[in-house]
């Protein structure tokens, strides 16, 4: 059984989690309400923002990205870092004049960003009159940007996996857009909250993993916030029906991107296991299986049970897997440590 | 008279030799045999937990002129993969995107740049470079110029932020306290 932070775990149940709750509810409830059925996919990915910032205004898992250490970054920066970002082996910072040049780029400050362009777009191809295929393509070209962002670009060649992998930048994306859009599809034909609770429960899972087994803090922290941001949603949309795709979009970028950084960001002495990684990450893929006319058509509990269950198959088991792991083997000898701590 | 000039001549060599080896630059290599880098940090839970925790590799030198203690160098490589603590999860969680970034970011660098007198102690000024990020450090220092090699002990406080290691704002406490013991002979 892993070690449980129950002090810090304590500290998000307290503030972070009841005002991620709140917040959500709240602004979902209030666009929802006045704005109608038409509303909801806008409801969706404003209650989802809000609650995630409720969320990280008690705990400060989703770090400020500072660009430039002297001034407030631009648009102009912005737009270099993202160049940066994109290059296969981009130049490495020159750390003696940090005024000189902008910072390497980290994927984790991406991933927040990519969450909510993801539901932007989830919300402009929502509008009435825009085509599928639009949407599709628009999906997939965020999909492709968000997997090749995900993917770090570091000096150190062992680990530049941009290099060493790069059909990993491509099974990504793939990923991503899979999920995205059936994920898409489904919450277009039953808009009730069926496939946000399944993803609130993925999202748990994805918590879960990054703190017992990566010992990710921060990304445990954001899983578990979007988690609880989209509940809300979920809930709404099993009383006042609608479209909450966007919220779906935001869970289809973070379910694997954060997945993806918890492991490549471990660097404990034993390796992780990658089934765990990949059973999660992989869950919302059996919702593909919803799409068989027994399923898609079937009313009541014969669509929203197996679309709950199916996902929660692979990411329980990951979970109960990664309880029977025993803790980091990293532990340091006695004789390593400082006086003070043997004493 | 000619006894008397060579004798001298003598003298004045053997003096300019002995002159000129005490003025010749000290340099002593720096590891994990002769040098401690350990840090405390702590929580803010209630009581606050404190965790203690070093680096087990990395390498470097420090050289001096003659005695003269205010021209220390000192440039040490610390590999942050081989940190250490007194708990497995937080020797997990440092190494991960939260704090040192170890997989982007593998090693600090600290350089000094100017060494001064502070009473009977000194003061040593340098660039300390972790998590992509250079900033200068001052930290007090008890020094002691020994045979060619060096002892160094020193008690200082950074403040992660600085490096822009962030997580846990509120939670993780600001300051990290340092202590760096030196022991290295020629």
């Amino acid at each position: 059984m892993p070690d449980i932070p129950w002090a810090e775990m304590w500290l998000v149940f307290r503030y972070a989690v009841p005002a991620a709750l709140g917040a959500s509810l709240v602004v979902a409830l209030v666009i929802r309400l006045i704005g109608g059925e038409r509303l909801m996919p806008l409801a969706a990915a404003l209650a989802v923002a809000a609650g995630v910032f409720a969320a990280n205004h008690f705990h400060n898992a989703i770090e400020r990205w500072e660009l430039h250490p002297t001034r407030a970054w631009t648009a102009l920066d912005f737009v270099k870092v993202m160049g940066r970002s994109l290059e296969e082996k981009p130049e490495a910072e020159n750390v003696d004049d940090p005024n000189a040049k902008l910072p390497l780029p980290q994927p984790k400050y991406w991933l927040p960003l990519l969450a909510a362009l993801a539901m932007i777009v989830e919300v402009l191809v929502s509008l009435p009159g825009v085509p599928p295929a639009a949407g599709c393509i628009a999906r997939t070209a965020v999909s492709l940007l968000a997997a090749r962002l995900m993917i770090p670009a570091v000096e150190s060649a062992e680990y530049d996996w941009r290099l060493t992998k790069p059909w990993l930048t491509w099974g990504l994306g793939l990923v991503i857009a899979l999920e995205w859009s059936i994920m898409a599809a489904l919450s277009k034909v039953w808009k009730d909250g069926t496939v946000a609770t399944a993803m609130v429960f993925c999202l748990a899972a994805v918590s879960i993993l990054a703190e017992w087994e990566a010992s990710t803090g921060s990304f445990a922290a954001i899983a578990l916030y979007l988690s609880v941001a989209i509940l809300p949603v979920a809930v709404l949309g099993w009383f006042k029906p609608g479209d909450n795709g966007p919220a779906l979009a935001a869970a289809a970028i973070m379910i694997p991107g954060l997945l993806q950084l918890s492991y490549y960001g471990h660097s404990g002495e034993t390796p992780l296991p990658l089934s765990h990684f990949l059973l999660v990450g992989l869950a919302p893929l059996t919702l593909a299986l919803m799409f068989l006319p027994f399923f898609i058509a079937g009313r009541s509990w014969q669509h929203w049970l197996p679309a709950i269950v199916l996902p929660l198959i692979p990411a329980g088991l990951a979970v109960y897997f990664a309880m029977q792991m025993p803790a980091d083997a990293t532990a340091a000898n006695k004789a390593d440590l400082p006086t003070a701590a043997v004493e | 008279m000619c006894r008397i000039l060579g004798f001298t001549a003598i003298a004045m060599i053997t003096l300019a030799g002995f002159a000129a080896a005490r003025d010749q630059p000290a340099e002593v290599k720096l590891s994990a045999d002769n040098t401690k880098i350990e840090f405390q940090c702590s929580k803010m839970t209630n009581p606050v937990v404190t965790h203690v925790g070093g680096f087990k590799k990395f390498t470097g030198t420090a050289s001096y002129q003659g005695n003269d203690l205010t021209t220390l160098k000192i440039k040490v490589d610390i590999d942050l993969n081989t940190l250490f603590t007194d708990e497995p999860k937080v020797t997990s969680h440092l190494k991960t995107p939260d704090f040192f970034d170890t997989k982007t970011y593998p090693t600090a660098k600290f350089e000094s740049t100017k060494v001064e007198k502070d009473g009977a102690d000194y003061k040593l000024t340098g660039k300390l470079t972790m998590h992509g990020k250079t900033k200068e450090v001052t930290f007090p220092a008890k020094l002691e110029a020994k045979d060619g090699g060096l002892n160094l002990t020193s008690k200082f406080k950074i403040n992660r932020h600085d490096w822009a290691i962030s997580y846990g704002k509120g939670f993780v406490i600001d300051d990290v306290s340092m202590d760096v013991t030196v022991n290295a002979k020629k």
